[in-house]
């Protein structure tokens, strides 16, 4: 119990007033702040602390009496936070402004944003600035008989996260593009250093095809990198045939498992996908990878191992498929090839030899391009121009690789795509060749 | 003065008391008081209501402040505050004059 007069009057004042909470902390709040005044006053005019206090209180008036002046005056109403309803549609126009403003911003951006495992770190940030508006924003509805009212409170110390939260977004998108773009001159230069302390290049420039089935051929060059045992090839090559997609998928379905080491043993690749099909008996990966530094390539790569039934350590079969889409990757003007090529352990897995063929998935059609053999393997750099993009070919962001290649692989993955059907079309294959 | 007497003319005296400055629910209550010569002699409690009221419907603007450790709210006369008064003591005088007119002994 309060011992103090001006307690116990607010007490009882309290207990008068309308259950609402914030004009009760109002009216007491003024009320002892009047109470006590008004005692000082009287304590200056000669009276006791005591008499003083217990006038003042009088002076004010009965608990009662002024608690129903304030109910009179003040008719009860009602007070609802339409904070959540705001909230909902504070985070719709989040994602809606950040849907709108992304394109804007980042032709292709939105597309990316929600290509798939890219839409988290987006839709984080969208919620981040949605909760940030909840922080900042309540709106009151108060209604009485009388009239109807509201209020909007903004809680503009919470805008300092709401700027963090928009940094954060901008932040994303410019780490994404640059992601695109590639790295930097600098990271670039380190990558290199590491390279070359770690690493080692060996470049084999084969020969020229020169297939008058082939709309546009050009030399190809072999790279191949290697660190700790791994290996990655890289080549290049540009040929014309739009029908490829289907017999990338075919040749997909002889892995076994996916294994993201790409981007351990490639620095300067960056790997946007990888999966596999579990479909023989044959361990291997393969990688769909992007060069990072310019965008005219995606690959695939597949490294078939071979695992011993005992030990059950895998190693290298000696055998690896590396297939290339290159050019317009969107349109009509798609072009693609894949290399075959046989690894020598001998020569601390350098390739040795490659059978160039264009894909197809009618096993007649499969064209021998031509066979070429890595010479003059010297340890180096890349070869700048092995980033060039070819004259007549275009850049796409790795998005649009993605999202095409999506198009292309995902109803032939829900085909009948199967090991057996594979193996009986090599079978055909290879008595058709035994019949040439 | 009763109280009933007030009701309807307390609204502008209050708006008159924090004319010249803002005053805090004490200082406005004093202020009436010493304009009135004590005549207005109502629990002081009851005006807090009235200023609430003004409050609310936007003759008033409140203002919290801390004094002397102890919260007070400061209240000023709004623009919208100002053109009522004006109004209220353009009308007041004629208002008066006819309720004292009427009010007088028929001669």
């Amino acid at each position: 119990m309060n011992e103090s007069p001006i307690a116990s009057f607010l007490d009882k004042l309290r207990e008068y007033l309308p259950d609402d909470s914030s004009l009760q902390a109002r009216v007491l709040a003024e009320a002892e702040d009047h109470i006590r005044e008004t005692a000082a006053r009287l304590r200056l005019g000669g009276l006791a602390e005591s008499e003083a206090l217990e006038r003042a209180i009088a002076d004010f008036g009965e608990a009662d009496v002024v608690a129903g002046r304030f109910i009179e005056e003040v008719p009860e109403e009602r007070s609802w936070s339409i904070q959540l309803w705001f909230a909902k549609w504070s985070s719709v126009m989040a994602v809606l402004g950040f849907a709108l403003m992304l394109p804007a911003v980042w032709p292709g951006g939105l597309e990316f944003a929600l290509s798939h495992g890219r839409a988290a770190p987006f839709g984080v940030a969208a919620a981040a600035i949605a909760l940030n508006l909840l922080a900042m924003t309540r709106i009151d509805l108060r209604w009485s008989p009388k009239r109807v009212s509201g209020s909007a409170t903004w809680k503009w110390k919470a805008l300092n996260s709401s700027v963090v939260a928009l940094a954060a977004i901008l932040l994303c998108v410019l780490s994404v593009q640059s992601w695109e773009e590639g790295p930097s001159e600098r990271s670039r230069a380190k990558r290199k250093a590491v390279l070359s302390q770690k690493e080692f290049t060996a470049t084999g420039v084969a020969r020229t095809f020169d297939d008058s089935d082939i709309e546009r051929s050009t030399a190809t060059t072999m790279q191949a990198y290697r660190t700790d045992g791994s290996m990655a090839l890289w080549s290049r090559t540009h040929v014309s045939l739009p029908e490829l997609a289907p017999r990338l998928i075919e040749l997909g379905a002889v892995v076994d498992h996916a294994v993201d080491r790409f981007a351990t043993f490639a620095p300067d690749y960056q790997l946007i996908s990888s999966q596999g099909i579990p479909r023989r008996p044959l361990n291997g990966y393969y990688h769909l990878m992007f060069n990072g530094r310019r965008r005219e390539a995606c690959s695939i790569l597949l490294s078939a191992l071979e695992q011993d039934p005992d030990t059950r350590r895998s190693t290298r079969l000696g055998y690896e498929v590396l297939f290339h889409d290159y050019g317009d990757m969107f349109g009509d003007n798609r072009r693609g090839a894949f290399t075959e090529a046989w690894i020598a352990p001998a020569l601390d897995c350098y390739e040795i030899s490659s059978l160039r063929r264009l894909g197809h998935p009618d096993p007649e059609q499969r064209r021998v391009l031509g066979r070429f053999d890595a010479v003059a393997i010297t340890e180096t750099e890349p070869a700048a121009r092995a980033f060039e993009i070819p004259q007549g070919f275009e850049e796409g962001p790795p998005s649009r690789i993605r999202i095409e290649l999506d198009k292309v692989l995902r109803p032939l993955l829900e085909s009948n795509v199967s090991g057996a059907s594979i193996a009986q079309a090599d079978e055909q294959y290879r008595e058709n060749r035994s019949d040439d | 003065m009763r109280g009933q007497l007030l009701k309807g003319h307390l609204e502008f005296m209050i708006l008159a008391s924090v004319d010249a400055e803002p005053a805090h629910g004490y200082a406005v209550i004093q202020e009436l008081k010493r304009r009135s010569a004590g005549a207005f002699d109502l629990p002081e409690g009851t005006v807090y209501p009235v200023l609430h009221r003004l409050e609310r419907s936007g003759l008033l603007a409140g203002r919290w402040i801390v004094h002397e450790r102890r919260r007070r709210c400061v209240y000023r006369l709004s623009a919208k505050g100002r053109r009522a008064l004006a109004v209220h003591r353009e009308t007041w005088p004629k208002f008066s004059s006819a309720v004292t007119s009427v009010l007088e002994p028929a001669s």
